[in-house]
């Protein structure tokens, strides 16, 4: 016990603290309600916008599969589809992200990509693998709402480099498309970025971007041209052909110049608009703006001769055929051919206008001025209208009708023929005039009388040769005939023998004949022969020993 | 007797000391020369360890089953998925074994853990007497089985790690696994830090009185 109490003593007391926080463990609980909070709360942070997006199909679309993307960026996801309450489209719920929402205008627009065909060559390959995607723009302002219209293609997304847009006016898009190149001398300078159908004007906008060090280029005068595919020219000067590049032959393109000799003009603004022309020939066309339009009738055909085909002055072209028609009177069932041809007057006068130019045609008119086919090749057939001063012509105007003038015409060389055979007909018949002239002048008589005279003579001068043949005949003849009696004798000997030997000849050569036969076995036993001997030198060839030793 | 029952010895140093006869709120006991805790059978921290552990667990499993874990991308096509997708994806791709071990494994043994855990802490405070034998036998199976969910962190580390064949096919791991991991862990060591003694202490302390 006291051993005990020694102990007890030596013992030092518990170090009694004071604990007034729980224990250390609970941190764990805290820490974990702390990072649950926190994944939660990004979970929340980050789900965006729900938006339904209306598109006219659903094709590629996947829900729970399509990524919304833009600029390649996945911003959200199609979480449902459904048909739209006249099921006429279909709606897709969209979740986008947090960052986009934010973003999120009442202008966004949503599209669906598939691949794509353009001039960076196929685009939207990805999407053969990883399905269709929904592209998209925030639009610009922060008004977002909750249901969009979906556009059926992408949008025009401005390329983010320096440069300027310009737009251009055709009578069509052509092979055109977005991302079509623009070559500047070949080389590719920008592309088209839009196109859009001009209301009630029938024709097509395009919009181009042309890069930054390029655009100064584009002049106010200066030309664009389609230049989409391959562009082969026949006309009187022979044979063209032009092609801007392949890509541009694939999937068209624009080129743009500005025509050597024409000033080019300050350079454009951003926003000018140009007319973009047909081809290349028609873009160097000297562009005068004032056309006069006029109708001719021309009593010929008109093959070889087309809309496009030229109407010339001292073979220079100053106008086009426009259309040709045909137009036939009920009453009277006569058909003609009306040619619409416009003529550039300012290519008389740069200063002319639309007024005073019809004056001065007027006027050349009644100078002489006559339109007339001509053929300018005979291998093509090809035609144009040639304006030429006539000398001396029948009088005529230009006739002012309903719709277009009439500009008078005259034929061609070929249309002249008719007229040359009037002229023909006409001096026959002055021949056959002279003729009758004659035989009723009596001096005909008179001629047959001396003819009457002639022929007695003549008559007199037969007998007398009669008696001369006679003559002859008594003498000569008997020895000719039997010279020539033995002769023939001779000839019939020569002829039974020549019958001789050809039967001898026959009979050798008869189908069933002896010879014929000998000849036959014998050409066999050659053949027989030739072959023993072909096979000795074979074997002879393959193993000379065989000459010592034998086979 | 009294001194006797003073006497407390260090588990950390073997050093015996004096314990005072009574100990006030927030009071607890060091060892004076390591100054290691000293503690009484009764006071025993570790029901409330488990219980902190456990809370934390039940706390994760909320994210765990509700963000994505996993994310697998073929051929550039592919979506985060959360434990229950997975195992919608899985049936309907037909591989319903499969489906079945992943529903098992990652959301039912968890659950189970769960709930087996704090029934046997509840248990144990209310000083249960209740089917001890049974109680010990449902401690033992939820230690064993617990680290078997483990299995799908694995297979998301080992496919993280080995699947990256940029577009053609990759697999992410995601926040949820994260903490579907933690909520694996932690329910572990929860069970680990539960004394299966204290099912017994009913018993013990009774003899005790008796």
């Amino acid at each position: 016990m006291n051993d005990n109490k020694g102990l007890d003593d030596n013992l030092p007391e518990v170090e009694v603290r004071e604990q007034r926080w729980p224990s250390p463990v609970w941190l764990i609980p805290l820490a974990a309600l702390l990072i649950g909070f926190w994944l939660l709360f990004q979970a929340w942070y980050q789900r965006g916008p729900i938006v339904t997006v209306q598109f006219s199909s659903a094709e590629g679309i996947e829900p729970g599969k399509t990524e919304v993307r833009y600029k390649a960026v996945t911003v959200g996801k199609v979480k449902k589809l459904k048909l739209d309450n006249e099921l006429k489209y279909i709606e897709a719920i969209i979740e986008l992200n947090k960052e986009i929402g934010r973003h999120l205008g009442s202008d966004a627009s949503f599209w669906v990509v598939r691949p794509r065909v353009n001039r960076s060559g196929v685009s939207g390959l990805g999407t053969l693998f990883s399905g269709s995607y929904i592209g998209m723009d925030p639009g610009t302002d922060n008004d977002d709402q909750s249901f969009y219209k979906g556009a059926e293609r992408p949008p025009v997304i401005a390329p983010a480099e320096d440069g300027k847009r310009f737009f251009l006016i055709s009578d069509s898009l052509g092979s055109m498309d977005v991302g079509a190149p623009v070559f500047y001398k070949q080389l590719q300078v920008g592309e088209v970025i839009d196109y859009e159908l001009l209301d009630n004007q029938d024709r097509v906008q395009l919009e181009l971007f042309i890069r930054a060090p390029y655009f100064q280029y584009v002049h106010k005068n200066t030309r664009f041209w389609n230049a989409s595919g391959v562009e082969l020219n026949m006309n009187s000067t022979g044979a063209e052909f032009r092609m801007e590049s392949l890509i541009s032959v694939l999937i068209g393109g624009v080129a743009f110049e500005t025509p050597a000799g024409v000033a080019g003009g300050e350079v454009s603004k951003q926003g000018d608009t140009f007319v973009l022309h047909r081809n290349y020939a028609s873009s160097q066309e000297k562009q005068y703006a004032t056309r006069l339009y006029y109708v001719m009738y021309f009593d010929g055909s008109v093959r070889g001769m087309g809309v496009g085909s030229a109407v010339e002055f001292q073979g220079i072209p100053i106008g086009k055929v426009e259309k040709i028609d045909l137009k036939m009177d009920k009453d009277s069932l006569s058909v003609r051919v009306p040619v619409l041809v416009s003529i550039q007057p300012q290519y008389f006068d740069e200063s002319l206008t639309k007024e005073t130019g019809e004056i001065a045609m007027s006027k050349l008119v009644e100078k002489g001025m006559r339109a007339k086919l001509d053929t300018v090749s005979f291998l093509t057939g090809q035609k144009v209208i040639t304006l030429s001063m006539e000398t001396d012509p029948p009088p005529a105007t230009i006739k002012a009708t309903q719709f277009y003038s009439e500009f008078p015409t005259t034929g061609t060389a070929f249309e002249e023929l008719p007229f040359i055979a009037t002229d023909i007909m006409i001096s026959l018949d002055e021949t056959l005039a002279g003729i009758n002239k004659l035989v009723n002048s009596g001096k005909l008589d008179k001629t047959v009388d001396n003819l009457n005279k002639v022929l007695a003579e003549a008559e007199q001068a037969v007998k007398a040769a009669k008696e001369t043949l006679k003559t002859v005949d008594k003498d000569t003849l008997p020895s000719v005939t039997n010279d020539v009696n033995k002769i023939s004798q001779d000839l019939s000997n020569t002829m039974q023998k020549i019958q001789g030997s050809m039967g001898q000849l026959d009979r050798l050569t008869a189908q069933n004949s002896p010879t014929q036969h000998q000849l036959q076995e014998m050409l066999e036993e050659v053949t027989a022969a030739s072959r023993a001997l072909r096979s000795l030198t074979e074997t002879l060839q393959r193993q000379p020993s065989a000459l010592l030793r034998g086979k | 007797m009294a001194e006797n029952e003073a006497l407390l010895q260090c588990r950390v140093c073997g050093c015996l000391s004096h314990a005072p006869t009574q100990l006030k709120r927030f009071e607890v006991m060091h060892c004076p020369r390591c100054g290691a805790r000293l503690k009484l059978a009764q006071q025993s921290t570790s029901v409330e360890e488990t219980w902190a552990l456990l809370i934390a667990a039940a706390i994760l499993y909320i994210p765990a089953n509700f963000l994505p874990i996993m994310s697998v991308y073929m051929l550039g096509a592919g979506q985060p998925d959360t434990i229950i997708t997975g195992v919608y994806h899985l049936l309907e791709a037909g591989q319903w074994p499969l489906a079945l071990i992943v529903f098992v494994a990652s959301i039912v043994v968890p659950l189970l853990k769960l709930f087996t855990l704090s029934f046997l802490l509840i248990s144990i405070q209310r000083r249960s007497r209740w089917r001890q034998h049974d109680r010990m036998r449902l401690y033992r199976i939820t230690e064993y089985v617990g680290r078997w969910s483990m299995v799908d962190v694995f297979v998301i580390a080992i496919l993280t790690g080995l699947v990256q064949f940029g577009n053609l096919a990759r697999v992410d791991a995601n926040l949820g696994s994260l903490s579907f991991a933690a909520v694996v862990v932690l329910t572990m060591f929860a069970a680990r830090t539960l004394d299966e003694h204290l099912i017994w202490d009913v018993a013990q302390q009774e003899e005790e009185l008796t």
